[in-house]
């Protein structure tokens, strides 16, 4: 038999299928497709029907949506009165259940404010690298009318920022080149820091190549932490508190003031093993080093004395990973950490899975990685792998970047950038990125949405960098070109609302890079 | 008489650094050679002092102070301007800059043949120091007669002489696993004369140093580490032999050099499986013929050839490169000018991995020396074109020099030098770094004069400098992406020169150098505009104090330089240091003469840093045997000696 004539007996068979054959069945011999169930005279999916949400007829009230046959809150928002509600934007319950805003205040990013002279929209600031090797500070205003790039500006000291952080509307700004921290008004991103402290020593001679500034509030300062990862240091620094320091940079008249920092000390890795942004619960710190496939568990109760408490070697969930830890070729896998983060009483890392292959400059990769450490247990004991990332389908690979969303709930949901795994041409133009998407797993580590970028335009396609979460907004850097791409999610999962779906196009935020990307507080 | 006779006159061996030898011990003048002396045979072509008479030129000899240094480097660095950035470790690499430009904008010649390998830069480390018997150091732009890459200057390594009939050999081992000899025989042979060295040594390189990423915090703590995979093994010979056909020349050359070694990495990020074996050999032929009314010529043919395999340290890649030239240089003396001129056809090419650029390379360059009314002013305007491959670049020169009274001499000098970008930055991507077809050349113009005086007593010169680079190749950090290299800089430079040398006895001499530097970085990036260029110091000097009795020899010399930036923004840097070193030779027996040397480097153990912040070693020994056969001499005592091979 030829091929048409197969195709058009096959094109018969299913119009009789989908318009005649119906009519002939009775109610009794409905036949439901797998993942849905019966109810009544229809198929229903009580996975996500908020009217038979886990059981025919079980409906979700008070704003509840049904999510994995359970009745749960939207994400991005928390119980209040036993009603599903937006702290970061319901004036009655502004940030907390019960705070009510003052009349004539709006409810922005769960902070009661003045909207009417502006500022209330959410601000970003990423840390951009030019085509020349220089860089500069790019505000970015998530307005009403799409994404807005104000003018570049950056201190006349600096280069550009390998990572930035933030105490109250005081940005610190680990500089490149100078290897210093930099301390910047928010409000005047262009001013000259007067204070610079060295993250190196004179025994080493790299450039620090900081990658995570931290800022946690104690007593009545603040206690910073930056990474340097390039010359394997954690520094450690007192500074004011997030609400004293605005005004300490403010030193009127447009001058500029000092945080005054104190260096209290830190800790310093081994040499080669790069260590990289951490993740902090009680007064440890439990640091990825990419270079050995380990965590490092760090007690910094005492900056001057920090102590390596524990080790947790992540090579053995590579091997108990889908492959065995071996490509197709036989070649070994290898993990390499590369970010970890607090979450729900547990630390996650993101580890690469990964085999360099030098000659080519380029990698191999293996499946996703994300190691859960239990921080109540010690050794091996303590670490497991979070199952099923990326589905069968096989949607993820190279994890890079997570981030837990400050929803206020008990159990926070994160997600996880896939960076996807990478092809280049000759002059390191990425030519191809698969499985690279971004995933939100729940409270319980299950994956309840994935998003993969949109592609278009002549900047190639996107990889899923860091991803920055305000509300309900997430904001995600493009690897491949320095693009932003801005999601909404809500019950259905991500909406994409700037990218290329509805024939828009991301800016390209920065001409080359994203070194870093945080939301910035209003000046 | 030729032109480098004239240059000879006009610079005069004032310029030499030499030393005293054992010849001129006062023992020594008691017994006067009897010896027929060998006739010194004419600079060649390529030597400054003919290509180029008014430039301000240092002779350091090698041969006589072999023993008291480990790398030509470090000889070499002892001329005004030069500052020697070493890795770390016998048989690391080794590079050196000049009145302020790159490593890249040094062309560094052996015998006239260009070493500045794939990515432009010439790696000192891989000279056989026995192979050399002197470095001739010509500062400032010199691309009119020595073609592209001399943005800086030129350093020209000559090879050991084959005229003299001696057998000699050397074995010497020192700090760190260093072990290395040396055997070499010389004279007539078949009619004309020969030489063949051979050399070998190993350096474990496993020196400490102190680590203390938190130093100048509460936490700090200092910890003196090892230096791991610093280790080097190298071998090499060198095969000359020369004579006359009618009424030319012909010389021929080989030298074989291999190096296998380690590499150690950053102290912040060691590479312990990085790992390098480099392989080059050079051949050449030289058809020469003076005539009669004073004009030469001679006709070159060259081969040279590289091989590098990297592997480890996350970086892999085997890289060939091939360069053959054919070349005529001639003088012809007219009147009160001598028009000197230079042309060569070559061929370059690499092959490394799935890269294999190629390109002929041609040149051709006039020179007149003019030297009007009674011949004590040289006025030398010249100018050289250059192609290699797309790129054609000029390069004019004028030059002046006025011989004074008393043995002053004044010269200056302005011109215009430029370099081609190398294979590696065009075409061949190497590990973390890109190659950009797009690159365009660098180009340079300097001027600069001096004045000295030489006499019986020694000599003293001083000179200033401007120059102006501009279009210079930078790699730039693009995470996370690799580095590609761009025209994206530009620098300043001027500074203050002087050198001198007193021998105020005939058992004593104080030789050194000093420069003074200042750069600035003209790129229009704030954080960098107007900072001084790292790995630049201000202040640099060497002080040399030999002293020489009857069989014993004691030396010491100071290496001093102040801070220098390890980065554009000038926040970190590496302090300024004084590095001394101190050693005796002692004259066991005179025929055969039996010397045994002991040397000790950086005595106050000084814990210093260099190049990308590697670690130099601290306090080190040395301990060498040399023994010398003089054949068709008499008085062992009267005869010139290990020490003295070198010395004009």
């Amino acid at each position: 038999m030829t091929s048409p004539v197969r195709t058009a007996l096959a094109a018969l068979f299913f119009l009789l299928a989908g318009v005649g054959l119906p009519g002939c069945l009775s109610s009794s011999d409905l036949q439901c497709a797998t993942g849905t169930v019966r109810c009544g005279d229809t198929c229903v999916a009580t996975q996500t029907d908020n009217n038979n949400c886990g059981a025919c007829g079980a409906a979700c009230s008070g704003g509840n949506v049904c999510s994995a046959g359970a009745c749960v809150c939207p994400v991005g928002q928390g119980i209040c009165s036993g009603i599903c509600t937006a702290v970061a934007s319901d004036p009655s319950n502004c940030g907390f259940c019960g705070l009510r805003c003052a009349q004539g205040q709006a409810c922005n990013q769960g902070v009661c404010q003045d909207c009417s002279q502006g500022g209330c929209q959410t601000a970003l600031i990423a840390g951009c690298i030019d085509l020349s090797g220089g860089g500069f500070l790019q505000r970015i205003q998530d307005a009403p009318g799409g994404l807005v790039l104000e003018s570049p500006a950056n201190p006349p000291v600096a280069t550009f920022p390998d990572a930035l952080g933030l105490i109250g509307t005081a940005l610190l700004y680990a500089d490149h080149d100078s290897s210093t921290l930099l301390e910047i008004p928010v409000g005047a991103l262009g001013t000259a820091s007067s204070e610079r402290l060295s993250l190196v020593s004179d025994t080493t001679g790299s450039k620090a190549i900081s990658t995570q500034i931290h800022v946690e509030a104690v007593d009545a300062g603040t206690r910073i932490y930056v990474m340097s990862s390039g010359v394997n240091t954690l520094h450690i620094f007192g500074g004011p508190s997030p609400g004293q320091a605005g005004a300490l940079l403010d030193a009127g008249g447009g001058a500029v003031g000092a945080l005054g920092l104190q260096n209290l000390g830190g800790a310093s890795f081994d040499p080669g093993s790069f260590p990289e942004p951490f993740a902090k619960i009680g007064s440890d710190v439990f640091v990825p080093l990419n270079a050995t496939g380990k965590v490092l568990r760090v007690d910094v109760s005492n900056p001057a004395s920090a102590t390596v408490k524990d080790t947790f070697d992540l090579q053995p969930l590579v091997t108990a990973a889908p492959g065995g830890g071996v490509l197709p070729d036989g070649g070994p896998l290898a993990a390499s950490p590369a970010e970890a983060i607090a979450r729900n009483g547990f630390v996650y890392v993101a580890a690469n899975v990964l085999r360099y292959d030098p000659a080519r400059f380029v990698s191999d990769y293996g499946p996703p990685l994300v190691a859960r450490i239990d921080p109540t247990k010690t050794g091996q004991t303590a670490v497991s792998a979070v199952q099923g990332l990326g589905g069968d389908a096989g949607t993820c690979q190279n994890v890079e970047w997570l981030a837990a969303l400050p929803l206020g709930t008990a159990a926070q949901p994160m997600l996880v950038s896939c960076a996807g795994a990478r092809t280049y041409d000759e002059s390191f133009n990425v030519t191809s990125v698969a499985n690279t998407s971004l995933l939100l797993l729940n409270g319980t580590d299950q994956q309840i949405a994935t998003w993969t970028p949109s592609n278009g335009g002549t900047l190639g396609p996107a990889s899923v960098g860091r991803a920055v979460v305000q509300n309900t907004t997430v904001y995600v850097a493009d690897e491949t070109a320095a693009r932003l791409y801005v999601l909404d999610y809500g019950t259905n999962g991500f909406v994409e609302r700037v990218g290329y779906l509805d024939g828009g196009t991301p800016p390209q935020v920065c001409p080359s890079y994203i070194t870093d990307l945080l939301v910035s507080p209003a000046p | 008489m030729g032109s480098w006779r004239w240059a000879r006159a006009c610079l005069g061996p004032a310029l030499s650094v030499a030393s005293i030898a054992w010849g001129q011990s006062p023992a020594a003048v008691e017994l006067p050679p009897v010896d027929v002396p060998v006739p010194a045979a004419p600079p060649p072509p390529e030597s400054p002092g003919v290509r180029d008479p008014t430039g301000l030129t240092t002779v350091v000899d090698v041969a006589s102070r072999r023993a008291e240094v480990s790398t030509v480097g470090v000889l070499v660095s002892e001329a005004p301007g030069v500052v020697l950035q070493q890795s770390g470790g016998l048989g690391q690499s080794e590079q050196l800059t000049l009145r302020g430009a790159s490593s890249t904008g040094v062309l560094v010649l052996l015998d006239g043949v260009p070493l500045n390998g794939l990515g432009g830069i010439a790696d000192l480390s891989l000279v056989p120091l026995p192979a050399v018997q002197q470095a001739e150091v010509l500062r400032g732009g010199a691309g009119a007669r020595y073609g592209a890459g001399a943005l800086g200057g030129v350093v020209n390594l000559v090879t050991r002489s084959a005229a003299q009939p001696v057998v000699s050999g050397d074995v010497g081992v020192g700090s760190f696993g260093t072990y290395q000899g040396s055997a070499s025989a010389s004279g007539p042979v078949l009619g004309g004369s020969g030489l063949l060295e051979l050399h070998a040594g190993h350096s474990d390189g496993d020196f400490t140093y102190l680590y203390d990423p938190l130093a100048g915090t509460p936490a700090s703590n200092p910890k003196l580490l090892v230096r791991q995979n610093n280790q080097a093994t190298w071998f090499g010979g060198l095969a000359k032999a020369g004579g006359r056909l009618g009424t030319w020349r012909l010389d021929g050359l080989f030298q074989l050099n291999a190096v296998s070694r380690g590499l150690a990495g950053t102290v912040d990020a060691p590479t312990p499986d990085a790992h390098q074996d480099f392989l080059g050999f050079q051949a050449g032929a030289r058809l020469s013929r003076s005539f009669g009314s004073g004009a030469d010529t001679s006709f070159r043919l060259d081969a040279r050839r590289e091989g590098n395999t990297f592997r480890g340290g996350g970086f892999t890649q085997d890289t060939r490169w091939w360069q053959a030239s054919l070349g005529w240089d001639g003088t012809l003396p007219v009147g009160n000018h001598w028009l000197s001129g230079s042309a060569s056809v070559g061929l370059s090419f690499a092959d490394a991995d799935d890269h294999a650029p190629r390109w002929a390379v041609t040149s051709v360059s006039v020179q007149d020396e003019w030297r009007p009314g009674g011949g004590k002013v040289s006025l030398v305007p010249s100018i050289r074109l250059d192609q290699a491959g797309p790129f054609v670049g000029v390069s004019p020169k004028l030059g002046v020099s006025w011989a004074l009274p008393a043995g002053v001499t004044l010269q200056a000098n302005v011109g215009q030098s430029y370099r081609i970008p190398s294979f590696l930055e065009l075409y061949i991507p190497s590990g973390t770094q890109l190659a950009n077809p797009d690159l365009q050349p660098e180009r340079g113009v300097s001027v600069d004069a001096g004045a000295g005086i030489a006499g019986a007593p020694g000599m003293f010169r001083v000179a200033g400098f401007a120059a102006q680079y501009e279009n210079l190749i930078i790699y730039e950090y693009q995470p996370p992406l690799p580095t590609r290299p761009q025209n994206a800089s530009a620098a300043r430079a001027a500074g203050l020169e002087a050198e001198g040398r007193l021998q105020p006895a005939r058992w004593m001499e104080l030789s050194g150098s000093y420069a003074l530097l200042f750069t600035e970085n003209i790129r229009a990036i704030p954080a960098y505009y107007l900072k001084e260029i790292p790995f630049r110091p201000r202040h640099r000097g060497t002080l040399r104090l030999a002293f020489q009795a009857d069989r014993v020899r004691v030396h010491g010399t100071m290496r001093a330089q102040s801070l220098m930036w390890l980065n554009r923004s000038n926040t970190q840097s590496i302090a300024g240091r004084v590095l001394v070193d101190a050693g005796v030779d002692v004259l066991v027996l005179r025929r055969p003469e039996v010397v045994l040397s002991f040397n000790a480097t950086n005595i106050g153990d000084v814990q210093t840093r260099d190049l990308d912040a590697y670690p130099l070693p601290g306090r080190a020994y040395f301990a060498r045997l040399t023994v010398r056969f003089d054949l068709g001499r008499a008085p062992a005592s009267a005869s010139p000696s290990f020490f003295s091979e070198g010395t004009p």
